[in-house]
């Protein structure tokens, strides 16, 4: 196999899929670094078993647990069926202080986190955009809803996101299938809480999955939805987006895609006379042996602390605080999402309805906190996600009760529940960092991330209002409030990271330019969270492959202008 | 272990021959090694009360206690296992044995209010478990529930007697 490549992607997982689509639909010789195992969904993926035959009530034992999976484990879609695409933290360590715990939840594998995520698909807006630079807050986007409005269309026609145009400023509409939309009962809390909070909007969640098919989806032998809600065990349907759904097929088609799975990078090369990237080191997950590979141009999507970690473990004389840190911005303002605190509360009534099928989607409420003239003690503001659903026998293991009549009275569906989690904007802040450890080193010889992040006190005050706000809503929808969670759980949680080479106008302060190019060397690119001048408070991953398309089509025409 | 023996340690377990009249069906297959015989009984005891056979098959007929069995061997650790089994020794629970099922029904609705009560978490679990193996069954979800491992379409609004019927 040749180790001369156009193009070397890092990392094939939302992003990293992306690139490589885009260069090899335009011709170049495109190799894909994957340093985890490969993917057969015919044999890695458990959405086609039974529950009941899934071993232990699809729960891992709590010593396997213990011993390899400690952080994995508190993400709530870790279970037995898809353990194996989450990595073992026990081979995968990294550092954080006493007191700062960060979850960096992950998968090594084809595909990543793609296999995994939740699938909430949303437009930034030039509130979003806009924001640093109205605040004065860390740098402004170089970029504004106009140059990415192309590209999210693009994105979003390929990926098939089911969702409903619903004109709000601050959530632009797509090109959507679709929706997966509301059961009678969230209907009728959306009209409740529009009516009663002047014109608060809940909409159908915008979902990565298939709710129709065009062409361009069967094409790659996609399927629609088949409303199993099996998503993250892996989808062998196809309907559920992913880099082995949709992706990896699309670039393997055309004939120009070499992809090397447990491949490890540990570091970028440069050209000691041009100071451009040459090429990449990589060590073999399983032997441990070194290989060299060359390209005209190379794309980090490794995720946000992954990219990182190998741009600061890059360093060489010409650069001795890392690869494309002259800003020394590479691994600072991490940002993940405030996520977990949720709401729940019983809704009467609706007995005699239900829901067929399991959808693999909910109900969302646009961010409606520092919009217009609504003026908060904190900067930017939150949506909820959330559904409400029939109660099943869980509920009843909860309170008293046994023998016939108990049990009898189980085989019918409870009462509803609604369930309102917050995702809010999390400030970009120069102290929460990734850097690596002069000390400790995996197994690989590469030195761990060490990872210091914290919210502060924007994010303290917001996250009150998130929990305060929810429960209004409830109470004034006459719902019995069964349990409140305030307090977010530690950064992380939300699997968002982001930020750590921001994209800013100015070399200086940032590390990547309006074309997710980094500024000190011109054919090197990332095109994962990292990117993120700004969280925004929307699930991020439309914005990475969207941003990932426009680089790829950017770093291209370069290549034909000669540029690169 | 033969037969007998099996026998003798649940009936001194549970003090004395008049248990031997109320003693559930206890056939586990591949019992799990580090569930004592008498655990299993008693498991099996408890869980026969709180999810009996009425107009739909009962927890011995879908082998929840086996199913719990297998989770404390299989799923738990050595210090939940302990916690968990544990509860089986309380005086109330034991005292089952020598009741009829009628009066057993009474006393372990008691043990379970006053265990909830008291915020009882290892009884929770315990109970919590043994739901699973009945409402996870394979024979509860077809039969009862009517799971379908691809339902295929999606009502958002459907009329819970038709679905139901």
């Amino acid at each position: 196999m040749s180790t001369d490549f156009d193009a070397i992607v890092i990392g094939s997982g939302m992003s990293g899929g992306w690139v490589a689509k885009e260069l090899t639909e335009r011709g170049l010789k495109v190799l894909v670094l994957e340093r985890g195992r490969d993917i057969d969904p015919a044999k890695d993926f458990q959405d086609l078993v039974n529950p009941w035959e899934l071993p232990n009530g699809n729960e891992v034992p709590e010593d396997e647990q213990k011993r390899d999976y400690v952080i994995q484990s508190q993400f709530g879609g870790f279970q037995e069926a898809n353990k194996e695409l989450w990595v073992k933290d026990s081979d995968h360590r990294y550092n954080t202080p006493a007191g700062k715990p960060f979850a960096w939840i992950r998968g090594y594998q084809v595909g990543g986190r793609s296999l995994m995520w939740g699938r909430q698909s949303y437009r930034l807006s030039d509130l979003d955009f806009e924001a640093n630079k109205k605040d004065g807050i860390a740098v402004d986007w170089p970029i504004r809803y106009t140059d990415l409005a192309p590209w999210y269309d693009y994105v979003e026609k390929f990926a098939g996101i089911a969702g409903s145009k619903e004109a709000l400023p601050q959530l632009p509409d797509g090109q959507f299938l679709k929706p997966m939309g509301l059961n009678c009962v969230e209907e009728e809390f959306a009209k409740g809480i529009f009516d009663k909070f002047g014109g608060r909007r809940v909409i159908p969640g915008r979902t990565a999955n298939l709710s129709e098919v065009t062409q361009e989806h069967t094409d790659l032998g996609r399927s629609p939805c088949q409303y199993r809600s099996y998503c993250i065990r892996g989808c062998s349907f196809g309907a559920s987006f992913s880099s082995v759904s949709a992706t990896l097929p699309a670039a393997k088609r055309t004939g120009n895609l070499t992809l090397v799975p447990n491949s490890i990078v540990h570091s970028i090369v440069t050209d000691p006379t041009t100071g451009r990237a040459s090429g990449v080191r990589v060590i073999d997950a399983r032997t441990k042996n070194p290989t060299t590979y060359t390209g005209r141009i190379i794309f980090l999507n490794a995720s946000s602390i992954g990219s990182a970690q190998i741009l600061l473990n890059s360093a060489n004389n010409a650069n001795p605080s890392g690869l494309a840190n002259s800003s020394d911005q590479v691994g600072r303002n991490l940002m993940d999402h405030l996520f977990n605190i949720n709401t729940q509360a019983t809704v009467p009534g609706h007995l005699d309805k239900m829901v067929f099928g399991r959808r693999p989607n909910g109900m969302y409420i646009p961010r409606f906190r520092n919009i217009g003239d609504d003026k908060q003690d904190f900067l930017r503001g939150y949506g909820y996600q959330g559904s409400i659903q029939r109660e099943a026998w869980e509920a009843a293991a909860n309170r008293p009760g046994i023998g016939a009549q108990w049990k009898d009275s189980l085989a019918r569906p409870g009462s509803w529940k609604i369930s309102l989690g917050g995702f809010g904007e999390m400030l970009p802040n120069p102290a929460n960092r990734v850097a690596l450890s002069a000390r400790d080193k995996d197994k690989w010889g590469i030195p761990l991330v060490e990872i210091n992040c914290e919210h502060g006190p924007n994010e303290k005050k917001m996250a009150t209002k998130i929990s305060e706000d929810a429960q209004e809503m409830l109470k004034a929808m006459g719902y019995n409030i069964i349990k409140v969670k305030a307090e977010p759980a530690p950064p992380g949680t939300g699997i968002h990271e982001m930020g750590t080479l921001r994209m800013g106008h100015d070399p200086k302060t940032s590390v990547l330019n309006k074309w997710s190019q980094t500024h000190d060397i011109p054919n090197l690119f990332c095109t994962d969270g990292g990117a993120m001048t700004s969280s925004a408070c929307q699930n991020p991953s439309l914005t990475y492959m969207a941003l990932s398309a426009r680089a790829a089509n950017h770093a291209h025409e370069l290549l034909q202008e000669g540029l690169l | 272990m033969d037969r007998r023996l099996f026998l003798r340690e649940a009936i001194l377990l549970v003090g004395g021959t008049a248990a031997l009249a109320t003693l559930p069906g206890c056939s586990w297959q591949d019992a799990p090694a580090n569930i004592s015989r008498g655990a299993q009984q008693r498991l099996t005891k408890i869980i026969d009360i709180m999810l009996p056979k009425t107009g739909t098959f009962g927890a011995l007929e879908v082998d929840a206690p086996e199913f719990v069995g297998k989770i404390l061997a299989n799923w738990a650790s050595a210090e939940t296992r302990t916690k968990l089994l544990t509860v089986l020794d309380r005086p109330e629970l034991v005292a089952l044995y020598g009741m009829g099922r009628t009066e057993a029904s009474a006393a372990l609705s008691k043990f379970d209010t006053a265990a909830f009560a008291a915020k009882d978490k290892n009884w929770g679990q315990l109970k919590q478990l043994s739901m699973l193996g009945y409402f996870g069954s394979e024979k509860y979800r077809t039969e009862i529930e009517k799971f379908e491992l691809v339902p295929g379409r999606y009502d958002p609004c459907a009329n819970i007697e038709e679905q139901i019927a």
